[in-house]
């Protein structure tokens, strides 16, 4: 296919492909697991509930509840664990990136003069593990913030002094 | 320099005034009685015994702690500015510490109700452009304060918006509307005509079946077995009733969606000024709706045969959402001949001039569309209705190969095509649609890939705007990473403002 266009000459362009990505803090495995754990028990309930409800007292209906529990927990934990080797983010001059996902992979890029604000938040769950999540939002609606979770503390703070360092700068001159 | 004009008062980290409590409490406490107002009236009505007080004494346990936990939340709130930065810190378990840039506050709204002004207090929300989450309220604060705080957030603004205005060619601006087009009645006509009337349809259908299982549920009686021997379906001739039956329910359709254009669209007006576009319309419920055209971020345009036939078309400008146009985003122009969509494009945009990009999708783009729209639900039709149908039901499979036309046409007719200002994606089979951006104003940008399309090399590439979103599906890795490069620089390397 012909890309070269008159508009400009793109392998002159800072190129995306070739960013070296920072990972996330370790304890980011822990939390996801622990995480993952929590919604495996809860699907444990939920198809408990259902059994109960429904009367399915029967051996075969109880064998493959208890074997779609099994395989869902798997899959979850799996997830788990392989997201943090997905996840990463880079900081460039003028934009941010941050790339997840392991069944649907995603690559997020932000112009830092399109950010209107960042925010550090932290659960009981990510004080007890000392990890932050960093959110940062534009005027794009939600489909377009960005959240990164499981960084550590100092990570967090640093990229937030830096983000909101650039915001606030591209306002000037 | 700059930083001198910071009030004092803001530079340490504060609480909300005192009063703030009453706020917060009343506030929560409301919350707490729509909550739970339907226990509320089980215990009041029930007998009292012990498994009724055993549900009080949990309620109340539950209350407090929201109760106590909403205090404690106004002890654990601060805001200071430093560095010209907003802070905002808050959260009793979910801890959370925010920074806005002062340039970036497009608002500090004052409000009070009685307590307030008991108080001699008023509540602060700061809003920046974008969606409601990105707004901070002070639930109380003294009103020379806040009073101050907002004067430096204009003060600041204006500064910035002054710097501007000097970057940009001074231009006057004026508010002298020019009508551009006005629908006349045979317009509103022919709008009417070329509706999408399988919607209308849809709505009369599902209203019919309600009602049917409505009677149903009043007469305790199979009202479509009764249906069924009344009409009697079992005659050859009944092919007609229900060809009739169609023709009916098709015009009836027609006139309710046509009779709807009327109402909506009687008398509309689009007007255009140097910087702004305005739309009027409506018989009984007139609507006026402006928008600033460097706010409008996409320029949607759309067409099906019939309106191609009369040769105009359907344009929907879509505005950077904001407090103050109270949500009204989108200006949706009906009947727009096709030299006037050109000439508002013009002058929405200026200096257009689109040409192909050479940009092309990947053909398994056909597949993946045919399996997911196609196979999956057909599948799932025919399992559903198996039992109703027998093996009819397998009729449902035909939808498969016109999906498979129906996205292959679809695959042939994307184009992506721009110019040094612009993108542009034209697509579509039956109704085809044109939607243009500036590539400045893209807010961020995503790529994203299933595993298959990972598998590939292959992945769909999301632009998100302020008014809306573009997606192009299919591309190319190397592809979508030249087009996601040169909309950065396009974004990064511009001073203009995407509002």
């Amino acid at each position: 296919m012909d890309f070269t266009n008159e508009l400009i000459d793109w392998s002159r362009l800072p190129q995306v492909q070739e960013v070296q990505f920072a990972r996330l803090s370790t304890n980011f495995r822990v939390l996801s697991m622990i995480r993952a754990s929590i919604s495996s028990f809860f699907w444990a309930v939920v198809i408990l509930l259902a059994i109960i409800f429904i009367q399915l007292w029967d051996f075969y209906y109880i064998l493959g509840a208890i074997l779609f529990w099994l395989i869902l927990t798997g899959f979850l934990l799996l997830r788990a664990w392989k997201l943090f080797s997905f996840k990463g983010y880079a900081l460039r001059e003028h934009d941010m990136l941050y790339k997840s996902g392991w069944i649907w992979k995603r690559l997020v890029a932000v112009p830092y003069n399109r950010i209107q604000h960042v925010e550090v938040r932290r659960g009981p769950l990510e004080e007890l593990l000392e990890l932050r999540k960093l959110q940062i939002f534009t005027a794009g609606g939600s489909a377009s913030d960005l959240s990164i979770s499981g960084l550590a503390p100092e990570q967090a703070e640093q990229l937030r002094l830096f983000i909101s360092e650039k915001t606030g700068l591209d306002e000037e001159e | 320099m700059r930083k001198n004009n910071t009030p004092d008062i803001f530079q340490t980290p504060r609480r909300q005034a005192q009063n703030a409590l009453i706020f917060i409490v009343l506030r929560t406490l409301g919350r707490l009685l729509s909550q739970l107002w339907p226990f509320l009236l089980i215990m009041l009505f029930s007998n009292p015994d012990y498994s009724s007080l055993f549900y009080i004494i949990i309620t109340l346990i539950f209350s407090s702690v929201v109760l106590i936990t909403s205090i404690i939340s106004y002890f654990r709130f601060y805001y200071y500015i430093k560095d010209d930065k907003l802070h905002i810190e808050q959260g009793v378990f979910r801890r959370s510490q925010s920074s806005v840039s002062v340039a970036r506050i497009q608002n500090v709204q004052l409000e009070d109700n009685l307590i307030h002004r008991f108080f001699k207090t008023v509540s602060a929300s700061v809003t920046t452009a974008g969606s409601s989450e990105s707004e901070f309220v002070i639930n109380s604060m003294d009103r020379g304060e806040a009073e101050q705080l907002r004067e430096f957030v204009l003060q600041r603004k204006k500064s910035l918006e002054q710097k501007e205005e000097k970057t940009e060619v001074k231009e006057a601006k004026s508010h002298d509307f020019q009508q551009l087009f006005q629908l006349s009645f045979s317009q509103l006509f022919k709008v009417g005509i070329s509706q999408n009337h399988f919607r209308a349809i849809g709505i009369m259908m599902g209203a019919v079946a309600y009602l049917l299982s409505q009677a149903q549920e009043v007469f305790r009686q199979d009202i479509f077995d009764w249906a069924y021997t009344f009409v009697g379906w079992t005659n050859q001739a009944d092919y007609l009733i229900i060809f009739l039956l169609v023709l009916i329910l098709f015009v009836l359709a027609m006139m309710i969606s046509m009779i709807t254009v009327f109402f909506t669209y009687y008398n509309l007006r689009l007007e255009i000024s140097r910087d702004q576009v305005r739309l009027r319309q409506g018989l009984i419920r007139r609507k006026e709706q402006t928008a600033q055209l460097r706010k409008i971020q996409i320029f949607d345009w759309s067409t099906n045969p019939i309106r191609r036939m009369m040769n105009f078309v359907t344009v929907i400008l879509q505005q950077a959402s904001s407090t103050e146009n109270g949500g009204q985003n989108t200006l949706y122009i009906p009947g727009c001949a096709t030299d006037h969509q050109e000439s508002l494009l013009n002058s929405v945009f200026k200096k257009i001039n689109l040409r192909p990009s050479g940009l092309q999708l990947h053909p398994s783009m056909v597949w993946r569309y045919t399996l997911f729209r196609g196979l999956i639900p057909a599948m799932l039709a025919v399992g559903a209705s198996y039992n109703l149908f027998g093996y009819y039901a397998l009729f449902f499979l035909l939808w498969v190969p016109l999906s498979y036309v129906f996205n292959r046409k679809l695959y042939q007719s994307w184009r992506v095509e721009w110019d040094e200002e612009h993108i542009a994606i034209k697509r579509g089979v039956w109704n085809y649609s044109v939607s243009i951006m500036p590539w400045y104003k893209i807010q961020s940008i995503e790529f994203k890939q299933s595993r298959f399309q990972h598998r590939r090399d292959l992945g769909n590439l999301w632009l998100y705007t302020a008014g809306g979103n573009l997606m192009i599906p299919y591309l190319e890795l190397a592809d979508a990473y030249k087009l996601q490069n040169l909309i950065l620089y396009k974004a990064e390397s511009t001073k203009k403002s995407w509002m």
